[in-house]
């Protein structure tokens, strides 16, 4: 019995070696801070064409432009908002301010204007 | 082109024709027109076409140009160029030579001589400025009518009937819109006649130009059965030799008239007339403008250069609106 268990055991040895050697080579081959294998460059990169790169740069500047511009626009419509706020806010009458000067009349309608001809 | 509509947005309806001539817009208006208004509408605007035609120098071939191209010689001229003539004969005589047509040497030389783009009220143009004008003397032209034929002879200088031909246009158009309707409107720019009641019910408000170019009126005044005309430097000025000139020439110096004036109105009953008078104030300037009015017995305004306004007493009663009164 004990020389069975004896070869049961020599013959485990080979088996045991080679899930180890295989563990170790997964391992190897799935370490998450291992750089990534080099692939070929020449499949993933397209072909750069300098036209293309153009009005991909210009389609960007335009896109930047429309953002400011309407940023700018965002801005002015505040400022209107306030000053419009600011003209229905009725000024408090102080004693110190001279009368108002009464409004002018407007012209009356004309049928007619005598001027320069020629 | 013309262009004939009828309105009732005012009180009263009204007729109203538009065309452009003698490099003017023009408004031809019926107040509560009768049967015969588009006739009489009719005849107003052949009149004005007319007077257009004919006494322009614009046109080479024009009664007018014809004569000017001979001034030593006799023509037999369309009557409404005979007329004019003898009217403009009157206006030198009643003005003492203040009012004369002879200066069109004078404008040629400063390069007027076509129907230059006034719209930016300046033109630049490379002309030299004219010497002073032979010396002149009364103006004696001849015109003479017999069995409705009529001849004229210029003196020997050619002549531009430019302005009165304006105010004798709106005179017989006006004569030709007489009872066609309740009131009637002849405006041609600067000169207009007025008849009978306003579409408003009222006498016509007739606004006075700001020579400067502000788009309100320095006065309105309320007109009736009578014409009107302004004579201003805002349109027809340019520059010649590197000179600014004007159109509006004293025959006596042979320069630009009307120191540090800008524009003159004057009401009078016919507008040939007022037209005419408005040149002969011009001329005396800013400093003298006010006596001779007053002298006349004319009612009149006047805007100087600086843009205050002045008026004799006859023409503050027919003012309803000045901006500092209200």
């Amino acid at each position: 019995m004990t020389t069975d268990r004896r070869w049961v055991a020599l013959a485990l040895i080979p088996a045991a070696a080679g899930v180890f050697g295989a563990s170790v080579s997964w391992a190897g081959s799935h370490d998450p801070l291992a750089a990534a294998a080099p692939t070929t460059v020449a499949a993933l990169s397209p072909t750069l064409d300098p036209a293309r790169i153009a009005q991909e740069q210009q389609m960007a500047d335009l896109a930047a432009q429309v953002e400011a511009t309407r940023l700018r626009i965002a801005e002015l419509q505040a400022v209107l908002a306030a000053k419009t706020a600011n003209a229905q806010v009725p000024a408090a009458p102080s004693t110190q301010q001279a009368a108002p000067a009464p409004a002018r009349a407007p012209a009356p309608k004309v049928q007619a204007v005598t001027g320069a001809s020629g | 082109m013309t262009e004939t509509r009828g309105t009732t947005t005012t009180s009263r309806p009204v007729a109203t024709r538009t065309l452009r001539a003698m490099a003017s817009p023009i408004t031809l208006m019926v107040v509560e027109p009768g049967p015969s208004a588009q006739s009489c509408l009719d005849r107003a605007e052949a009149v004005i076409r007319d007077v257009a035609l004919t006494c322009t120098r614009f046109e080479p071939d024009s009664p007018l140009s014809r004569a000017n191209a001979e001034p030593d010689s006799w023509h037999e001229v369309p009557a409404t160029l005979g007329r004019a003539v003898q009217e403009a004969a009157g206006a030198h005589t009643s003005t003492a030579g203040l009012f004369d047509p002879r200066v069109l040497d004078l404008l040629l030389s400063w390069g007027y001589d076509r129907a230059l783009s006034f719209a930016d009220g300046f033109v630049h143009d490379g002309a030299a400025t004219a010497a002073k004008p032979d010396a002149t003397g009364p103006w004696r032209p001849r015109v003479i009518e017999r069995d409705g034929i009529w001849h004229i002879h210029l003196g020997g200088r050619q002549i531009d009937l430019g302005g009165i031909g304006k105010g004798l246009a709106v005179r017989w158009a006006a004569a030709e819109l007489v009872g066609a309707g309740s009131g009637f409107m002849v405006d041609a720019g600067g000169d207009c006649a007025f008849g009978g009641i306003g579409p408003e019910d009222t006498a016509w408000n007739v606004g006075v130009e700001d020579p400067a170019g502000g788009p309100e009126p320095l006065l309105v005044l309320a007109l009736t059965d009578t014409g009107c005309a302004t004579s201003s430097t805002r349109r027809l000025r340019w520059r010649s030799g590197g000179k600014a000139v004007h159109h509006l020439v004293d025959p006596r110096t042979g320069l630009p008239g009307g120191d540090v004036l800008a524009a003159v109105t004057v009401v009078v009953a016919d507008p040939a007339w007022a037209e005419v008078w408005t040149k002969a104030l011009f001329l005396a300037g800013a400093a003298g403008v006010r006596r001779r009015a007053e002298s006349l017995g004319l009612a009149a305004a006047w805007v100087g250069d600086d843009g205050v306004v002045g008026s004799t007493g006859l023409l503050d009663a027919l003012t309803i609106w000045r901006p500092d009164h209200g």
